[in-house]
């Protein structure tokens, strides 16, 4: 979201003048494949850090959460934290969770939720504290989002590669915060000029036959499509309260499925994890990995823990949530998990 | 006397720029349990520790501000029992805490919940040192305001005004002393926030000129009448000037600029709960109604004093 249009009339343009710095604008990271094994990514979302958090016991959570997902799957390659991190917090407690995903050994990308803005900081310090220039394990490129025209702080692809065959795109995309409507708020969407960017990056990873290289995409707040859409091929999960879109259209999820994207996944509602299918393209919540703010529950168990994706090779792949109860964690991933292959 | 008062003045200043800090602090330990009270009992001795520091400064202004010396005596009393209790029970409550765990040394802040000890232990201490020092409080305290005829009505109403004034002066006095842990001056929009920035001093600086006013004042040195009505006037054209142009930028640029968003989500979170844009109108309009109800409060006491000279 940086409007810079505006700057120009303001009281002290000055004082906006960010642009100018020679940054090379790249948004492409790469990771590899171990030889021909699945690419793992987990996702963690909406943990919601705040001042009334109990760190060591939040910790212990988010600990036995990998654990388990690393004995289930054998080997996490990347963990996708989609936002909502924190809530109204201070940059110690910010430094603490982020120092804590980082100590996981596992690299590690980031997108913005709307409470990620709450607390003691500026975007700018939540996104270098984010980025690769802070922590060795993440893999958000600090400059580029800072000194580009494109919305958002953390906008970049993650390209996987099998040997030097490029086979997947991992796109984060920023949804910001909140947009101003008439005196009131609501929940931001993907930016006009986001899908530009966005449809730059496809063409550049288009393979040799001229195709597009199938990705998946992750973000926090679902845009309005999803109202729209039908839930006939439900996946798997649950759906425990009305989706929170944001209200403004975006023509994303169009040109996303018209570029090989094979599925869209985010967080935000954090009594869904319900994922379905919808022409061709898979659409769902991530799990809740905490029970800060408020979670739902179903037999006495609380809907938290990961979800996992299995990038096969072939491009196709499996998705898994792993469901682990908030306050008998010891006892592992629980019967309400569920897991769909070969998508 | 009156350099008596001129301290005491600066006390009361010191004490509001403390308790702003305090009262900022504790209103965002507030936020984070809002939603549903979950954890009310570690979070509420966080807050409470710290709006205590607020009431310290009212119980302060109380006695600074109470010509009468009947009811001096007794606000005094009535509040060194409050703030001993207050601060002992919110000790107690931290220290059950800490037994039981809720508290992880140094998790929100680096020497948490030892700052929260620190504090109660100094309210209670105040309140204890009001208990058994009275006598000598309400010889050496001055009072630094005149005691002026006002209906009842007007009375009730501005103590009820000025409460209000005093919390939301507080909050964003605050929020300015904080500014270094968030503020961004490259970050997108940020022009368009120095308005508010503008008015959220602008709130204490009407706050201490009204205090400034009373002292001189109650010293027996009123500020010349030509000086106190160019200070009012560059006041309200300020207060005016800068309201208009958040209102108007905000109505009509706000959606475009996202300034509000981008740079004072931390400062407003209410706004951000209820889905509502406030914050820029509450300080586009706070100082503006202080300032009017406060000429028109002197304007109607000057009549008064024409009518019928106060002694």
């Amino acid at each position: 979201m940086k409007h810079k249009r505006f700057a120009l009339v303001s009281l002290l343009p000055l004082l906006f003048s960010c642009a100018g710095a020679n940054v090379d604008l790249n948004y492409v990271q790469e990771l590899n494949a171990n030889g021909d094994e699945d690419f793992v990514v987990l996702q963690l979302t909406d943990i919601h850090w705040n001042y009334s958090t109990n760190i060591k016991e939040a910790s212990a959570y988010l600990n036995n959460t990998i654990k388990v997902a690393k004995e289930l799957k054998g080997h996490i390659d990347l963990i996708e934290v989609t936002g909502d991190t924190l809530l109204v917090a201070n940059k110690k407690i910010a430094t603490t969770i982020y120092d804590l995903i980082d100590s996981w050994g596992i690299k590690w990308a980031f997108t913005f939720g709307n409470h990620d803005y709450e607390g003691e900081w500026s975007e700018a310090w939540m996104n270098e504290l984010v980025s690769s220039s802070h922590y060795q394990n993440a893999v958000l490129p600090e400059l580029v989002n800072k000194y580009d025209k494109v919305d958002g702080y953390s906008n970049y692809v993650i390209n996987v590669k099998w040997g030097n065959d490029m086979n997947w795109q991992i796109y984060n995309i920023d949804t910001h915060n909140l947009v101003q409507q008439s005196g009131s708020y609501d929940y931001d969407y993907v930016h006009p000029n986001q899908v530009e960017w966005y449809k730059s990056q496809a063409e550049l990873a288009k393979k040799a036959d001229n195709t597009y290289t199938p990705s998946i995409a992750f973000f926090h707040i679902p845009t309005s499509e999803i109202n729209d859409m039908k839930e006939e091929e439900k996946i798997g999960g649950i759906k425990d309260e009305k989706y929170c879109p944001g209200k403004t259209f975006s023509e994303f999820y169009g040109v996303a499925k018209e570029r090989n994207c094979r599925g869209m996944f985010f967080g935000h509602d954090h009594s869904n994890d319900i994922v379905w299918k919808h022409e061709g393209v898979v659409y769902g919540y991530g799990v809740k990995a905490n029970i800060e703010l408020y979670s739902t529950e179903k037999d006495d168990v609380s809907i938290t823990g990961c979800a996992l994706y299995s990038l096969h090779k072939n491009g196709t792949f499996d998705l898994e949530h792993l469901i682990i109860d908030y306050d008998n964690m010891e006892q592992g991933k629980s019967s309400l998990s569920w897991e769909v292959k070969d998508l | 006397m009156s350099k008596k008062k001129y301290i005491a003045f600066i006390i009361e200043m010191v004490l509001f720029i403390i308790a702003s800090l305090a009262f900022y602090q504790g209103f965002h330990y507030w936020m984070a349990d809002i939603d549903g009270f979950k954890r009310i009992f570690k979070v509420c001795p966080m807050y409470l520790t710290y709006f205590l520091v607020t009431y310290v400064l009212f119980a302060y202004y109380f006695l600074t501000h109470q010509p009468n010396e009947e009811k001096r005596a007794k606000t005094l009393k009535v509040n060194g029992f409050g703030l001993t209790i207050g601060g002992g029970l919110v000790l107690v409550l931290v220290i059950v805490n800490m037994i039981l765990g809720n508290y992880e040394f140094g998790n929100v802040s680096l020497i948490f919940p030892v700052d929260l000890i620190i504090i109660d232990v100094l309210v209670a201490a105040v309140g204890v040192f009001t208990i058994i020092k009275k006598s000598w409080i309400l010889e050496k305290m001055p009072v630094i305001c005149k005691e002026y005829s006002k209906p009842k009505w007007l009375t009730v109403l501005s103590r009820i005004l000025a409460f209000l004034y005093v919390w939301i002066a507080e909050y964003f006095l605050g929020a300015i002393l904080m500014c270094p842990t968030y503020i961004d001056f490259s970050a997108p929009a940020f022009g368009w926030t120095i308005p508010l920035y503008l008015l959220m001093i602008l709130m204490s600086v009407v706050l201490f000129w009204h205090e400034y006013y009373l002292v001189r004042e109650s010293a027996g040195q009123p500020i010349p009448k030509k000086n106190e009505n160019i200070t009012k006037i560059v006041l309200l054209s300020f207060a005016t000037v800068v309201g208009l142009f958040v209102v108007v930028s905000d109505l009509f640029l706000g959606e475009t600029t996202y300034y509000v968003s981008h740079n004072l989500q931390c400062i407003l979170p209410i706004d951000y709960m209820i889905s509502l844009n406030l914050g820029p109108r509450l300080l586009a309009l706070c100082p503006l109604i202080a300032l009017w109800f406060n000429f028109i409060m002197s304007m109607t006491l000057m009549k008064k004093k024409v009518a019928e000279p106060l002694s």
